[in-house]
């Protein structure tokens, strides 16, 4: 059953109460918070993933005031995972935009069963598209931009490889975060994309997010090869240009963006050697969303 | 309350019978007693991992990868360390978790942290703490009045931290601070301690001493966030010793004796045999009970303590005088380090008046906003 098939304000008794618990690719997420926001957002977004009927969930997670004066002096609100609190509070306005957050960090932090990249990676004709994160690169604008437009999402911001012979992508649909001068952008490509509410004063700028497309939740069970590694780079003006990138450098900049490369050792660097060696390995400068989209659909013809 | 970690550890069939549920709990209370690394390796040796669902078996594995880890981290760590002190050409034992792994015990790759403890002769600390600093270590940035409590009164200096690596370093010159009211003779540990191998001024206390220490650290000055992990340490060491040497028994509670440390054994038999099921020959446990002269009433009230204490640190664990408990250990465990007229005044300056000094200083930093603030700032205005 999809979240979205519950009764009419089951979901949100659930998430304040025993929690809401559905399926986020292989993971098992529980969400708990007494504040409307988290259940309003969470049927929004997680509409077309599946309850999970089981009593075992991976996260436990809850978004609540602290236990002080911030309770109710410019409220603030807490991520807790199962009890540890792993970040300062944040202004209540941000509590979404704190669980996402959140949500992705406990993924990035226990996942020793796959090797984890800061990288986006979406899939077309079963080939799937690794692009890793760097400053300015503009990857959630594209990876959005590229998903509005056919693209499956597996993931904006976290690359699980699964650590076997042909090391495959892990798909964990969820809303891509978009900041800034990017929301703009999106609105504008792509006009029927699901926005959530606009988030001001956050660390990270401005922030919404957009929801994952319905197909990209129902094929989670499918697991991607990846194909391309994609460096892109936003850069104002620019035309399009897709050129060939050394895999020697490629490897070492993955490296450096994986979360847990020095704990899986020799275990994490066979898995990437294998990737980056399989993978076509290319540097994109763009500006246009729209050439983009092209010259992707053109790379997994 | 149901506390599913010692359950299993103390019965290993009984996940046999357990439900998706029971996993679910287990899983939670064991990583918030630090414990996942250790149950993947329990389940292995207790030939019972077949029986763990898929969908748990990442969360062990995945911890014991990461414990693993951590061991290497400390090796290399230790290895730092002794290159540091090398030049004072004295002796330095390495203490703890970090011992574990240095003495390759059976229990070195549970860890997920990668600190350091190490103790020095009290003569050699500051030479230790200027080679350390020479080093890359930088002193932890307290304020003086913290940094008075750990020289004056404290057997530890405050920790250290190295400026690249990030890596946590506790430099000891005794076991217990010298204002508490136990007083094990440090030299005698540095007389008994085991040479490293190869690495000429390293040592690893004796095994009577290491569970001694180790007993000291949980039932004298421990603050119980670890109770449990600490309990399971003590078991683990309680296992092992005895099959290497079968007179270890006697040497132990003759040891405690020696040193003055009777009390924190007693209750480390106490609590392993009854949380943990370890196997205490019975004579040695009533011999170590006379020992610590424990009146019936303390030892009641320390009962009651130690019930919640050594639970692990999670919400389903928590029943309803949880925070009295452990704030009446906390202050246990500070009476113990430190005689009334300094104790009370510490506990004051602690309650209040360092929570009024982070309270201004707060007011301060944002009287003088950072660039990313600035930056967000800007973004916004945008």
């Amino acid at each position: 059953m999809k979240l979205a098939e519950l009764a009419n304000g089951d979901a949100q008794q659930l998430v304040e109460s025993s929690g809401l618990p559905f399926f986020l690719g292989p993971y098992i997420v529980n969400i708990k918070s007494k504040l409307p926001t988290i259940a309003d957002n969470l049927s929004l977004f997680y509409a077309n993933h599946k309850i999970a009927e089981s009593d075992f969930a991976d996260f436990h997670i809850t978004i609540a005031p602290p236990a002080n004066i911030r309770r109710w002096f410019k409220p603030q609100i807490q991520f807790s995972f199962d009890g540890a609190i792993p970040f300062k509070p944040l202004p209540k306005a941000q509590a979404y935009a704190t669980l996402e957050w959140g949500l992705n960090w406990c993924i990035s932090s226990n996942s020793h069963q796959y090797l984890v990249i800061h990288a986006a990676v979406i899939e077309k004709n079963g080939k799937a598209v690794i692009m890793p994160a760097q400053p300015g690169a503009g990857k959630s604008t594209l990876t959005a931009g590229l998903v509005s437009q056919g693209w499956r999402l597996l993931s904006d911001e976290l690359t699980l490889l699964t650590l076997d012979e042909i090391p495959l992508a892990t798909p964990i649909p969820k809303p891509i975060n978009l900041k800034n001068a990017s929301i703009q952008v999106i609105k504008e490509f792509a006009p029927d994309a699901i926005l959530g509410s606009i988030v001001r004063d956050t660390t990270k700028g401005t922030v919404t997010h957009m929801k994952a497309p319905k197909q990209s939740v129902e094929l989670s069970g499918e697991y991607p090869q990846p194909r391309f590694i994609v460096f892109p780079k936003y850069k104002a003006g620019s035309s399009s240009l897709m050129t060939e990138r050394a895999k020697s450098r490629s490897f070492l900049e993955i490296a450096k963006q994986s979360f847990n490369f020095h704990i899986l050792g020799e275990e994490g660097f066979n898995v990437l050697d294998r990737v980056v060696t399989d993978c076509n390995c290319l540097s994109y400068t763009y500006s246009q969303l729209s050439e983009a989209v092209s010259v992707f659909n053109e790379l997994v013809e | 309350m149901r506390n599913c970690v010692t359950e299993v550890l103390s019965s290993p069939q009984v996940v046999k019978g357990y439900t998706l549920s029971d996993w679910d709990l287990l899983i939670r209370q064991a990583r918030s007693a630090h414990l996942l690394a250790y149950l993947h390796q329990f389940f292995l040796l207790h030939a019972l991992d077949s029986d763990i669902p898929e969908i748990a078996r990442w969360h062990l594995s995945s911890a014991h990868k990461h414990g693993c880890r951590q061991s290497q981290i400390v090796l290399n760590e230790i290895n730092h360390v002794y290159n540091a002190l090398w030049p004072l050409k004295t002796p330095i034992i390495v203490l703890k978790g970090a011992a574990y792994i240095l003495a390759d015990l059976p229990l070195k790759n549970i860890r997920l942290f990668s600190d350091i403890d190490i103790m020095v002769h009290k003569s050699q600390i500051t030479l230790a703490e200027d080679a350390l600093q020479h080093a890359g270590w930088q002193g932890s940035k307290m304020d003086p009045y913290d940094q008075k409590y750990y020289r004056k009164w404290m057997h530890e200096i405050p920790p250290m931290k190295h400026s690249k690596r990030k890596t946590v370093l506790d430099v000891h010159h005794a076991i217990i601070p010298e204002t508490a009211r136990l007083h094990p003779d440090t030299d005698k540990l540095f007389k008994a301690a085991v040479a490293v191998e190869g690495h000429p001024n390293l040592y690893t206390l004796c095994p009577e001493d290491m569970v001694l220490h180790s007993a000291t650290h949980l039932f004298h000055d421990g603050e119980f966030e670890h109770g449990l992990r600490d309990l399971v340490d003590l078991d683990s060491l309680l296992r092992y010793f005895p099959e290497q040497n079968p007179k270890f028994w006697e040497r132990l509670v003759g040891r405690a004796r020696k040193i003055d440390l009777s009390r924190p054994l007693y209750y480390a038999l106490l609590y392993c045999r009854s949380n943990l099921q370890t196997s205490i020959p019975d004579d040695i446990f009533e011999q170590a009970r006379k020992q610590a002269a424990l009146s019936g009433l303390m030892r009641h009230f320390m009962h009651r303590l130690l019930s919640q204490g050594l639970m692990p640190n999670h919400a389903s664990c928590q029943g309803k005088l949880n925070g009295l408990i452990m704030w009446l250990l906390y202050v246990r465990s500070h009476y113990l380090r430190m005689p009334f007229h300094l104790l009370l005044p510490h506990l004051f300056h602690k309650a209040v008046i360092t929570p009024y000094i982070e309270y201004k200083k707060e007011k301060e930093k944002a009287k003088n906003p950072t660039i990313q603030q600035l930056l967000a700032q800007r973004n916004i205005q945008k």
